[in-house]
């Protein structure tokens, strides 16, 4: 089993039940493998910082973390309330006679 | 918060701001929902997380996604032979600093709104709203065969900009 197929493998462990002969075939693989084995750390990395256990316990989503530098993909304003705009709209769709 | 966890979900501020809208208006219009042994955060981030399931299964319909769904395809870091053409940095753990985490979500997020549609559809199903896969295949109208094809090429085109985007220690993104 190549490298390629072995990565395959390793995600899909993520999101399926690996069959033994798979999971025998990754494991020796992981052994000799540094490359693929740092594929699987990160694709790991990956699932704990994709997902936001905060939002659902109640801890905070999107936690409270240091103050970041502005992004240019990343909206920097994002965080701040909804605009007056937004609100506006939110007020007539559930109350369509409320002024525009 | 809710508008932070659409848009990372969505990658658009315009589309996140009307899901979030969305989220507060059915809320509003039944509030008796709310049954008071979760807070409302929790409540809220349910109703939203439907919000961006439905989204997800409304672009899945669009012709230009479906034909990316259709076409989904391995990665092509690999050479000929199989073995990765770049092979993967061994990442360090940003579990202590938590300066270290917050660089790495924030590159995280940049590299979702990165990632084509399709891709990024998977993979926020999957580990951003944390369904289980049936239920994302169900969504996307995609096989099991065809979801695990976007997810693994969604988690090689993440790692790949992570690596250009983040640098252990704080100092990326």
């Amino acid at each position: 089993m190549n490298c390629r197929q072995v990565s395959r493998l390793v995600s899909d462990g993520l999101d399926r039940k690996l069959a033994l002969h798979e999971r025998l075939a990754v494991w020796i693989h992981l052994l000799y493998c540094r490359a693929c084995a740092a594929y699987r750390k990160q694709v790991l990395m990956l699932r704990e910082f994709a997902r936001p256990p905060e939002a659902v316990t109640g801890s905070g989503v999107l936690s409270p973390e240091p103050p970041e530098p502005a992004s240019p993909h990343v909206d920097p304003g994002f965080e701040e309330p909804l605009s007056l705009q937004a609100r506006r709209r939110i007020r007539q769709a559930l109350d369509p006679r409320t002024p525009e | 918060m809710l508008c932070a966890y659409a848009l990372r979900c969505v990658g658009r501020r315009d589309v996140a701001e009307d899901l979030v809208q969305e989220t507060f208006v059915a809320a509003l219009r039944d509030p008796s929902r709310h049954r008071g042994e979760a807070c409302l955060r929790t409540w809220l981030i349910a109703i939203l997380k439907r919000k961006v399931v439905d989204h997800f299964r409304a672009l899945a319909r669009r012709p230009e996604v479906a034909e990316l769904l259709e076409r989904a395809r391995e990665e092509t870091s690999f050479t000929d032979h199989g073995t990765w053409a770049q092979p993967p940095a061994d990442w360090p753990s940003p579990c202590v600093d938590s300066l270290d985490r917050a660089a790495f979500r924030r590159a995280l997020s940049v590299c979702l709104s990165e990632l084509p549609p399709a891709a990024r559809a998977a993979f926020v199903l999957r580990e951003v709203v944390q369904m289980p896969t049936p239920e994302v295949c169900e969504v996307l109208a995609v096989t099991a065969t065809h979801l695990h094809v976007l997810l693994h090429r969604a988690r090689m085109r993440l790692r790949g900009c992570l690596e250009s985007r983040w640098s252990p220690g704080g100092r990326g993104a």
